[in-house]
């Protein structure tokens, strides 16, 4: 070694080695990378080609005018996966006997499709299920249910959306019955999700908002599942729970389910949370009182518009609008109370 | 004596550069390797997911997207129309013109029928003063905020303090969304409503051809130093967020594009204005907060929203920027020092901290050192031809490597960039950066850790060229 540095000849072939290794790892990615674009390609190529046998004739079949085999003359067994990803385009758009007939045509194709479910990345299960959940439910509906209690809540989630959209009673009954696995979700995206079961669900939703053995987010998102249905049986379940809860993830959408479908008889129990120490609670107090409430919650809502939260001056200010008390928010509006902006804010939005 | 002391000095620091370069580069490629197991999966995992169906489902949380505009006067419109063609089912928009003394607030009068309108704040975060608020007669969604300047995060809590929906999303007036873009990233927060803050990617729109606010055709720009950095963000972006991101222990959503619960950020205080890199002081803030008060809380990176940026194309600019991207860094990382190896802040306080504070902060001292330490090594004979070859062949090859682990990452997931000749440009880019990029990318970001340590606050202007037109032909 002729430098001064002491890097032994052993250190430098080590980084020699390194180097190598490093190099070999550098025109493997490359290579990969280059196969993957040529592989795509390729793919979207065949793509191209299939769409333009299959979508001429779909059209004909859809109008009747080619029968359905004809059309299944022209699908390879290996592009049966492809058939059945260009059939669900279909399968969303269409309704009554021309959505039967894309079903029909899926139909020979899904049982390769159903083995997925068998497949050990959840992501291809959740697929498999969801793409039998575009095309026939009630064929799978063993396979939905199962579905239900895999060990992957994204498979689970997908077989309950699916079962939920079907309507029936029955499957209604096993989605609750699970409903506790997804805790995590959002309440918005779970009450949508309930929400496809339609009012035949609701007896069973007013039993979950009732017990107090499930999670509170699942509550919560039964609440707001109900209040999506305008389930007006539920606003006694919902006062009765006012009463003894004291989770406000439940109380808040208690109270915004109150204000969609109760009455008089639940005044009582939201005029009470008016003294909530939680904003979010008072706020959402005061809109309900906005809605249901008697000319006596007036004063109440007067009251909040000098609440020391934004939020609950804001609901006040929107409530007097909703009850078209104008006269008093022109009062506030003009006035130095907190509430000054919110009410001119409310007087501008009713003239704009 | 003194020639011996000189030695030792230099054989430190040629041991030092080193380990740190062999360190950082592990690091780098472990992350790339964690990236590209997640890729794999979530790209399987969002042929599950129908964004149209979610869109039309009713379980979208609603959005306020909050956008600071300092003299954007060139873009700002038609940015501001993107915004307004998101497909997404329930969203406001809230331009922030944080006092900008050319004519943003003028255009966007004119262009959206603006008209004074009373706005009640729903926080009360201390900003700069607040001149007016404006409503567009044309889109009820569309809000403008006009305020003293007090710079971006003060123009951003202006925007907060008007927010009324669960979820606010952060993006920069020049940027543009892609039209799913909001409701892609907003999907963590329904699948997990422990979701506190989630990112996406941004993308650079230099070279793109741009109409009607939307991208139509992603090519790469003449410009070289672009092109540059097109490939720096893949690295950053697809490598390095998303491999942070696999082992939860994200530290950075950019400024350009994030979306955050609205009252976990009002509670932590909003943004603070006295970094110039709030948007890493709010992340790392928000891990503190949740850690400190025992809230469940995720913060991700997902790879497939996407907004589309305009990046610097001169070396002023670029200097400008990566010297306040440093100082915002030693801001965030010096503030919240306590961070450091507290197993209580879990695997940030763990992992990335001392990954962003050894590496990433220290790591521009080390490096110019060590150009320098091995320029004197060369120019003094101290070391062989063969180490300096070594040293520099591992260099390249290291760098060339991580590159396109990108590329190809960025090959099986997204493909933005379907012309073969711009994928075989970004290759060749891989190498060529090797040669000079790199090493004033070192430099301007030791120039941001001194200037850091100088106390300078400045941001620096970036003049915009506006977005592209569709090519012809």
């Amino acid at each position: 070694m002729e430098g001064a540095l002491p890097f032994s000849d052993r250190g430098l072939q080590l980084v020699a080695l390194v180097t190598l290794l490093l190099l070999a790892c550098a025109v493997a990615f490359t290579l990969t990378a280059a196969y993957l674009r040529a592989e795509n390609i390729r793919n979207e190529k065949r793509w191209v080609r299939l769409e333009g046998v299959w979508e001429p004739m779909i059209m004909s079949v859809l109008t009747g005018e080619v029968a359905e085999g004809n059309l299944l003359a022209r699908v390879h067994p290996r592009d049966a996966r492809y058939f059945v990803e260009f059939l669900l385009r279909y399968g969303r758009q269409l309704k009554g006997v021309e959505r039967d007939t894309v079903l029909s045509l899926a139909a020979p194709y899904l049982e390769r499709i159903a083995d997925d479910l068998s497949h050990r990345r959840p992501e291809i299960r959740a697929r498999s299920l969801q793409t039998l959940g575009e095309l026939s439910v009630e064929e799978y509906s063993e396979h939905f249910q199962r579905a239900l209690e895999d060990q992957s809540p994204l498979v689970a989630m997908n077989a309950a959306q699916a079962l939920a959209l079907e309507h029936d009673p029955a499957y209604a009954e096993k989605v609750l019955r699970v409903l506790d696995r997804f805790q995590h979700w959002s309440t918005g995206y779970l009450a949508a999700m309930l929400a496809n079961m339609g009012p035949e669900s609701a007896p069973r939703l007013r039993a979950a908002l009732a017990d107090t053995t499930r999670s509170p987010q699942i509550r919560a998102a039964v609440a707001r599942t109900l209040t999506s249905l305008r389930d007006v049986a539920s606003a006694a379940v919902a006062s009765q729970v006012l009463r003894s809860e004291d989770h406000i993830d439940v109380i808040i959408p208690v109270l915004g389910l109150i204000e969609k479908v109760g009455d008089r008889d639940q005044l009582p129990v939201v005029r009470q949370l008016l003294r909530s120490p939680d904003h979010a609670v008072r706020a959402r107090a005061v809109s309900t009182l906005a809605n249901i409430g008697t000319s006596e919650d007036g004063a109440h809502i007067r009251a909040a518009l000098d609440d020391e939260s934004n939020w609950v001056v804001l609901h006040a200010a929107r409530g007097l609008k909703e009850t078209g008390r104008m006269d008093l928010l022109a009062e506030v509006a003009e006035s130095e109370s907190p509430g000054a902006i919110a009410a001119q804010e409310m007087l501008w939005s009713g003239h704009a | 004596m003194m020639r011996d002391t000189g030695l030792t000095i230099l054989v430190t620091i040629n041991v030092l550069v080193l380990t740190y370069f062999v360190v950082l580069n592990s690091t780098y490629l472990l992350t790339s390797v964690t990236a590209f197991r997640s890729l794999r999966r979530y790209a399987r995992r969002l042929k599950t997911v129908d964004v149209g169906q979610l869109i039309r489902s009713g379980a979208a949380l609603p959005v306020t997207l909050v956008a600071p505009a300092y003299n954007e006067e060139a873009t700002c419109v038609e940015a501001t129309r993107a915004l307004l063609t998101l497909e997404y089912p329930d969203y406001e928009v809230v331009i922030v013109n944080d006092g900008s003394t050319d004519a943003t607030l003028e255009r966007l009068i004119e262009a959206f029928e603006l008209e004074q309108a009373p706005r009640f704040p729903s926080a009360t975060i201390p900003t700069a003063a607040v001149r007016g608020t404006y409503r567009s007669a044309r889109y009820r969604n569309l809000w403008v905020v006009d305020k003293e300047n007090g710079k971006k995060a003060d123009a951003i809590n202006a925007g907060l303090n008007l927010t009324r929906t669960p979820l606010f999303c952060v993006i920069d007036s020049d940027s543009l969304l892609e039209p799913q873009a909001l409701m892609r990233v907003s999907r963590p927060f329904l699948e997990d409503s422990r979701t506190i803050a989630a990112g996406g990617i941004i993308r650079i729109v230099n070279g793109t051809a741009v109409s009607k606010g939307r991208v139509r055709d992603v090519r790469l720009p003449q410009s070289l130093l672009a092109r540059f950095q097109i490939l720096e963000y893949l690295r950053s972006f697809h490598s390095g967020r998303l491999g942070w991101a696999e082992m939860n222990a994200t530290m950075i959503i950019s400024g350009a594009f994030g979306l955050f619960r609205r009252s976990v950020v009002v509670e932590a205080g909003g943004f603070t204005t006295n970094t110039v890199g709030e948007d890493m002081e709010l992340v790392v803030r928000l891990h503190r907060h949740c850690r400190d008060d025992g809230i469940p809380y995720r913060i991700v990176y997902i790879p497939d929203p996407v907004a589309w940026t305009e990046c610097p194309e001169t070396v002023r600019t670029l200097a400008r920027q990566r010297d306040r991207w440093q100082r915002g860094l030693v801001e965030t990382l010096t503030r919240h020092r306590g961070m450091m190896l507290r197993p209580r802040y879990g695997t940030v306080g763990m992992l990335s901290y001392p990954y962003f504070f050894f590496l990433e902060m220290i790591g521009p001292v080390i490096e110019v050192a060590g150009y320098l330490a091995f320029a004197v090594t060369v120019v003094l004979g101290l070391a062989s031809g063969n180490y300096v070859l070594a040293f520099l062949a591992l260099a390249i090859v290291f760098g060339v490597a991580l590159s396109v682990a990108a590329l190809g990452l960025e090959e099986l997931s997204f493909r933005r960039y379907e012309h073969t000749g711009d994928l075989i440009q970004l290759f060749w880019l891989a190498v060529a950066e090797n040669f000079g990029y790199r090493q004033l990318n070192s430099y301007w970001r030791f120039r941001g850790m001194w200037s850091a340590l100088r106390g300078k606050t400045a941001w620096g202007e970036h003049k915009r060229k506006g977005f592209a037109p569709t090519r012809s032909g």
